[in-house]
């Protein structure tokens, strides 16, 4: 591999089954957290590589979840 | 019925737009001056070869005249031999035109460098800041400002050197024909661009700059 390409990783995001359970639309999470809808539809459809301590502990605070609950790694 | 993802979006695009207008205005009337610049001293240094190689001044009301053997870049002063009169006319086209070439070589090199400069400016104001081709132009603004401000001071020496020995030459058929000689001669020191050099070096460390701006951003893709 070289160091241009990126490896492919297996964590699924499961906010919209959280923002389901609880009612919430995407907008709304984003003006909760403060965090841009661009970001949060990256991060709900798997387009996202990492993402920040800050913007974790914003979602799971807003969401009343840990990141446990918003990520799981695929099996093989 | 505009939802709440819509207005964010909105207000997104409109900071994105307000960015954009800041950078092209910060970038784009920079690369246009740059270009002007480059202009004007590619011009001067045609201008001032073709003077020197011509050997007169260009009077606008009069006839031209010889221009002085101190008015070469060269020279800082010049004594008359004796009995006889020298201007720039008495040297050789070719040692006109190599007193000359550093003035042009320099010239030309400032406007290829404003030239590549306005290129990256351009890449800049369109952001694309940590793309391939600001990395590439300013290595190649680092090389010829480097390579092109030795080229000068060679071009310096070897033009000082062949005017002193033509001074010489001209002093001693003087002294031949029974004249009386008393040529001095000050010379100017090589020119030694530091200015160009410096900026070239810079130009070199900015492009290892950018390059590691580059792999940040690639590296920040996707991070949320």
């Amino acid at each position: 591999m070289s160091s241009d390409e990126v490896p492919e990783h297996r964590v699924v995001c499961h906010l919209d089954r959280l923002l389901e359970e609880r009612g919430m639309t995407l907008a709304a999470l984003a003006e909760a957290t403060g965090i841009t809808v661009v970001n949060l539809s990256v991060l709900k459809n798997d387009r996202g590589r990492a993402i920040r301590f800050t913007t974790l502990t914003a979602i799971c605070d807003v969401l009343g979840c840990t990141p446990g609950d918003l990520f799981s790694v695929r099996p093989r | 019925m505009r939802s709440d993802a819509d207005d964010s979006a909105d207000q997104l695009l409109s900071e994105v737009g307000r960015d954009r207008d800041k950078r092209q205005r910060a970038t784009l009337w920079p690369a246009r001056l740059v270009s002007v610049l480059g202009v004007f001293a590619a011009l001067s240094g045609v201008l001032g070869t073709a003077s020197l190689v011509w050997g007169r001044v260009w009077m606008i009301n009069g006839p031209d005249h010889p221009r002085e053997l101190d008015s070469l870049p060269q020279l800082l002063q010049f004594e008359q031999p004796g009995d006889a009169t020298m201007t720039v006319l008495d040297l050789p086209a070719w040692v006109r035109f190599l007193a000359a070439a550093p003035g042009l070589a320099q010239a030309l090199m400032l406007a290829a460098a404003a030239f590549l400069l306005m290129r990256v400016l351009i890449e800049i104001a369109d952001g694309r800041s940590f793309g391939a081709e600001v990395q590439r132009g300013l290595g190649r603004i680092g090389w010829l400002l480097v390579v092109g401000s030795f080229i000068v001071l060679a071009l310096d020496v070897l033009a000082l050197w062949r005017i002193e020995v033509e001074i010489w030459a001209f002093a001693d058929a003087v002294r031949n024909d029974g004249g009386v000689t008393s040529t001095g001669i000050g010379t100017e020191l090589p020119r030694i661009l530091w200015l160009p050099l410096a900026l070239g070096f810079v130009a070199f460390a900015l492009r290892w700059a950018f390059k590691d701006g580059a792999r940040l951003e690639k590296d920040a893709e996707g991070v949320i």
